[in-house]
């Protein structure tokens, strides 16, 4: 039951109806109290001719009688002229309930307008009649200065009497039905107030609560019209109540048709309410989501402008990188530039000078900023060439400055720092090897010295023979490995160093080609070298490039197909000289080629064969640490190793 | 002829001894030493033509035993050293030494130089200088002979390898590009991409190096050609 009555307390339905009775509420009110507003004169009097118009209208009668007395019988001291005394004499004419008796003092005459069966010299002594000529009955009438003045001139008896009852024809019986009917439904009108005020407020307070709400402190829903902006809906309203008011006047002053423009009031009037209430709820329903003044065009455009200066604030001043004084600084220097050029500059000379100072102290503080500026963009610029030590002249940094410039110290101190440890760690490194590698070397000096002792021992025993120069083979096979990595850590680590030189590409590969001539032929190799030009010159550490080519050259002897040859190519290509090996694998290589130069890696089946794996590993080290590009291209068996050297 | 004596100095006693078996099949007399103040006691006791020195050892090292020999000796010393440094080399040469031999060490090559220092030593006394004769440390070329001695030994070169050592000995201490010496020696235009001197040049240093891939006379300047070192 208490649900229900809820249920039905916030539907649409009793909405719809709510609002209608609002509607009619307020059409009934406005109609209620426009009537009684408009016959206020017929309200606030007791009988008709107490009404401000009856007294007015009599006023005017009184005036036109006494005028047409004294004027158009005085023998023309003071004529009438022909259309006043017309319009007199029409407006008495009309009024026909309007009687008088007039008595000229002077001349004795007299002249009258009365009803009929009523004797001119009985109006004196009717109880209804007002005899004008007297001061104490003149003084409530309108225009009784004139009217004194008019009868002093010309002294007459003057007696009105207003009919009684009253015929019809007249403004004066218009204004007596007028006053019977405001009268009549007076009470009405004050009823309809009445009614249609508790009901507006009933009707009102119940929308109040209810709009918005499907139940009892449920959520606020909100119409489609709500998402208009709220100053938009204002704006609106209000043209549409101003049309209003210009339409109802007009049609209410310039009508002709009084039913007309009622009529078309209480319309305008009606749609009016309507709008009324759809904004004053809908104002309603934002009020009690919060949203009153955060959904309107000024607020959002205002809370943006805010977003976007608070943005700008936040990234120029968030962690007090920047002092907000700063900006003042840039206003105030404006200002001050703009007054002065508005006021000095006219100034004859004083004025031109007192600006030209001013800007010159200005433009000098922001150059002496601009400088400190100069010098941490200056040092970063050198940090990150990878001059490590360049030190920034502090002294010459202002104070807004030495923050950043701090800051940038401590980057580049950092840096130092991380480069240091790893260049710290990679010669550790390097130094362990070579340390671990000595000590290596003793004992392996006496393996290889009793290995040639035992051989020349005459030993009986093919098997130990044999034994024997197994011996020989891994122990010298073990000096090459610890050689290799002596030299492979110390080519990887950057530790060695190196005199760059001219380096005729061309006669090294000679030279190299020649020391491997024999070893070549014994695995029934052919070299075959080619060269664009008769000489390309690089700019590298020959002993280097020698140790690069004879790793290759090796390597490639060590693992070609037997019979096959191998090409060495060199040309010159984007300021770089190139040397390019090719040579057929004896082996599948099912590898990646930066796996290559990796460390200890090899074609897993010539792993037992002789070598220790590093020879590509060096050979592209020791290329880098020159400053050139070194490359392994596979492609099915066909090995291919470019390595790229800038030329002179 | 009088027993030529060398001193052994190592920590490690194994190789002393397998290096005094080495010395002893080469007629030498051996005195063993272990550290360097040893070294040097053994010195003064024997008469000694020779020293083979370890650097890495206790008591007194093998570079400060070397300065003293030299304070007092022009005695040959040999160092032998597991530090295979370009940087050792040079300091040990320079403290005094007069050659290095790094270790692991081949027992022949050890001996070739031993003999070729112990020649030099010797033979002090040949210093006759002739016109005809191009000499460098232990290299010898007689033009009148045609003939090379490397410490005293022909060496067996054919006609074309004399001609380039005779070009390059010629002009001790320059760089000769293989261009270079083929049109001086063949007398040819040099054809550029050919390796006839190289291989030329490897089978000279075989026979007239020690070791081949560290040529004491006849070296490789990479890139750039050969030359014959000044001593």
């Amino acid at each position: 039951m208490d649900t229900k009555s809820k249920n039905i307390k916030y539907s649409l339905t009793g909405k719809i109806v709510a609002g209608f009775i609002l509607w009619i509420s307020i059409i009934v009110g406005l109609g209620s109290s426009g009537f009684l507003l408009i016959n206020s004169d017929d309200i606030n009097t007791s009988t008709y001719d107490e009404t401000y118009e009856y007294r007015e209208h009599v006023g005017r009668l009184i005036h036109n009688l006494v005028e047409f007395a004294t004027k158009s019988t005085n023998g023309g001291q003071d004529p009438l002229d022909k259309n006043r005394y017309n319009k007199i004499d029409y407006n008495l004419t009309e009024a026909i309930n309007f009687n008088y008796y007039i008595k000229n003092l002077k001349t004795n005459k007299i002249s009258y307008k009365i009803p009929k069966g009523l004797d001119p010299e009985d109006i004196k002594n009717h109880p209804n009649s007002i005899y004008i000529s007297s001061r104490e009955d003149l003084y409530d009438l309108y225009y009784y200065e004139d009217i004194e003045n008019m009868l002093s001139k010309s002294p007459q008896d003057i007696y009105i009497l207003i009919n009684d009852p009253l015929v019809a024809g007249d403004k004066i019986h218009e204004i007596y039905e007028n006053h019977k009917f405001v009268k009549t439904y007076e009470p009405y009108a004050i009823a309809g107030l009445i009614g249609s005020l508790i009901l507006f407020l009933i009707s009102f307070i119940y929308l109040v609560l209810v709009s918005g709400r499907k139940e009892k402190g449920g959520k606020i829903y909100l119409a489609n019209i709500d998402n208009i902006y709220n100053d938009i809906q204002t704006i609106f309203v209000l043209i549409i109540a101003w049309i209003s008011i210009i339409f109802v006047a007009n049609t209410l002053s310039f009508s002709y048709n009084k039913e007309f423009g009622v009529i078309s009031t209480a319309v305008i009037l009606a749609i009016d309410a309507v709008v009324g209430m759809t904004y004053l709820f809908s104002m309603i329903r934002q009020f009690k989501k919060g949203q009153l003044f955060t959904n309107s065009l000024i607020y959002k455009t205002l809370g943006n402008l805010i977003n976007i200066v608070k943005k700008l604030y936040g990234s120029l001043y968030n962690n007090k990188i920047f002092k907000p004084w700063i900006l003042g600084i840039m206003v105030i220097y404006g200002l001050i530039n703009g007054f002065l050029f508005k006021n000095i500059y006219h100034t004859f000379l004083f004025g031109k000078l007192t600006i030209i100072a001013f800007n010159g102290i200005a433009v000098y503080f922001l150059a002496e900023k601009l400088e400190s500026l100069a010098l941490i963009m200056g040092s970063a610029k050198e940090i990150s060439e990878g001059n490590l030590d360049y030190k920034i002249d502090k002294s010459k940094v202002t104070k807004e400055f030495e923050e950043f410039a701090g800051d940038i110290e401590s980057i580049q101190d950092g840096l130092k720092n991380a480069v240091d440890k790893a260049i710290k760690g990679e010669r550790m490194k390097t130094d362990l090897i070579t340390n671990v590698s000595h000590d290596l070397k003793t004992p392996l000096t006496s393996i290889i010295n009793y290995v040639d002792l035992l051989k020349q021992e005459e030993i009986d025993n093919d098997n130990a023979n044999n034994y024997i120069g197994i011996l020989e083979d891994k122990s010298y096979r073990l000096k090459q490995l610890i050689e290799d990595l002596i030299e492979a850590s110390k080519a990887s680590s950057g530790n060695i160093i190196i005199n760059k030189e001219e380096v005729n590409l061309n006669e090294l590969v000679n030279q190299a080609s020649g020391e491997y001539e024999d070893k070549a032929q014994e695995a029934n190799l052919e070299v075959r070298i080619s060269s664009e030009k008769e000489k390309s010159l690089i700019y590298a550490d020959g002993k280097y490039m020698w140790r690069i080519i004879e790793n290759l050259i090796s390597n490639s002897i060590k693992y070609s197909m037997p019979g096959s040859r191998i090409y060495i190519d060199i040309e010159e290509s984007n300021g770089y000289g190139r040397l390019i090996m090719k040579n057929m694998s004896a082996y599948p290589l099912d590898i990646d080629p930066e796996e290559l130069t990796d460390r200890f890696i090899r074609a897993d089946k010539s792993r037992s064969s002789e070598g220790s794996g590093l020879g590509l590993s060096i050979a592209e080290s020791l290329t880098a640490i020159q400053g050139g590009r070194f490359d392994i291209e596979i492609d099915g068996d066909l090995f291919k190793v470019i390595v790229e050297m800038p030329l002179v | 002829m009088e027993k030529l004596n060398v001193l052994v100095c190592d920590d490690d006693k194994d190789i002393v001894d397998a290096l005094e078996i080495f010395l002893k099949q080469e007629g030498y007399g051996v005195v063993k030493a272990y550290n360097g103040k040893e070294a040097l006691n053994s010195l003064k006791e024997n008469e000694i033509h020779l020293v083979l020195l370890d650097i890495m050892m206790p008591e007194m090292d093998g570079l400060s035993a070397t300065l003293k020999i030299r304070q007092e000796l022009n005695i040959p010393i040999i160092i032998i050293s597991a530090k295979s440094e370009d940087t050792d080399k040079i300091t040990g040469l320079n403290f005094g030494a007069d050659d290095y031999v790094t270790k692991p060490f081949n027992s022949l090559e050890l001996m070739a130089r031993v003999k070729s220092q112990m020649r030099r030593y010797t033979s002090l006394g040949s210093m006759e200088r002739e016109n005809n004769v191009l000499k460098t440390g232990g290299l010898e070329l007689h033009k009148d002979t045609k003939e090379i001695l490397v410490d005293g030994k022909s060496a067996k070169l054919t006609a074309t390898e004399y001609g380039i050592m005779l070009f390059l000995m010629s002009n001790m201490g320059s760089v000769f590009s293989s261009d270079q010496i083929y049109e001086h020696v063949w007398n040819d235009l040099a054809c550029s991409v050919d390796n006839t001197v190289s291989v030329h040049i490897r089978r000279i240093r075989e026979k007239i190096e020690i070791n081949t891939k560290e040529p004491k006379y006849l070296k490789v300047v990479w890139g750039i050609g050969y030359k014959i070192e000044k001593y």
